[in-house]
């Protein structure tokens, strides 16, 4: 199981958290004026990285707040954690293929 | 009309430990049991919700309200003769009256949305919401440790902490560790006490310790 470093609670277990996935999508300003497609790729499609990877998590069962973390989808390295507002911690990029 | 007839708030209340039938197993102290479960009927639990950042007077208005400082350092509260507050996240706390009174967590309820008018806070009387079970013994932590992730040893969880956490498969609970006895309060949805009382019973077998029911002062 993950050891997940809750920014505000610090570091707890993964099955109190819940997954939000791909971190940093950016909501179209005016949902109604972009195409089906752009719309669509904003909903549905994620990045989906083998390595470095940069992703929404929520203490569900702790402080409930959403956060971001940076993890190796690979060897499950968590690199840290940082709040919504925050920029994500510098780290050495890796992709796998 | 005859007193047999009255109805008043307090005799309306059902207590969620109803259905465990606990009143014929409790008894005086832990006679050697290794935990101790309190069933803590009807305390008046009250939530505030309000960005300090945003609303920095919030702050100074509590205090008047209830002579306590709230607590910004996450996993912690504070207590004062009968009121704690715990901290819940970044804009919210929960306050316990330690006190059965039907009108416990309207009173206060009453006297901090008083105090916090014109600020952007919300306050809410949660106290039929949720179940309070006390917990001691010496063997409170072994066995809690069986229904929850965390970690339970002192060295990560002290006296003054609260942590809000998963029991056993399903539901949340606020763990609130008041001394070193140990002594806990476990805060659960209502509804979910006796799946929360029951499991801590399984949890004390699989520890191999004696479980005592213990009566609520
Ligand atoms: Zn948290």
């Amino acid at each position: 199981m993950l050891l997940i470093p809750c920014p505000y609670c610090g570091a707890r277990t993964e099955n109190e958290f819940a997954y939000g996935g791909e971190a940093h999508k950016v909501r179209p300003e005016h949902p109604e004026e972009v195409s089906d497609e752009a719309w669509a790729d904003y909903l549905f499609l994620q990045k989906n990285t083998n390595g470095t990877y940069y992703e929404r998590w929520v203490h569900a069962h702790g402080c409930r707040r959403w956060f971001n973390l940076v993890r190796d989808t690979l060897t499950n390295q968590v690199h840290g954690a940082y709040k919504i507002e925050e920029e994500p911690p510098k780290v050495d990029e890796t992709t796998y293929v | 009309m005859p007193d047999s007839m009255m109805t008043t708030a307090a005799s309306l209340r059902h207590s969620p430990f109803d259905p465990l039938h606990l009143a014929v197993r409790t008894q005086d102290g832990l006679q050697g049991a290794g935990i101790g479960l309190i069933p803590r009927d009807f305390r008046g639990l009250v939530t505030l919700r309000v960005d300090l950042d945003r609303e920095p007077t919030a702050r100074q208005a509590v205090t008047d309200a209830t002579g306590l400082d709230l607590p910004t350092a996450p996993n912690t509260a504070a207590s004062q003769d009968r009121l704690s507050v715990l901290w819940l996240g970044p804009d919210e706390w929960l306050f316990v009256v330690d006190d059965p009174a039907p009108d416990a967590g309207a009173d206060l309820q009453t006297k901090l949305t008083g105090l916090l008018e014109g600020v952007f806070a919300q306050v809410v009387d949660v106290s039929g919401a949720q179940a309070a079970i006390g917990v001691t013994g010496p063997d409170a932590r072994e066995v809690l440790e069986r229904a929850v992730p965390l970690d339970m040893h002192p060295r990560s969880f002290q006296p003054g902490q609260v942590k809000h956490t998963l029991f056993g498969r399903h539901t949340g609970v606020s763990l609130h560790l008041k001394d070193d006895q140990p002594t806990l309060d476990l805060y659960c949805r209502r509804s979910f006490t006796g799946y929360v009382w029951r499991y801590l019973e399984d949890c004390a077998k699989g520890a191999e310790t004696t479980l005592a029911v213990l009566a609520d002062r």
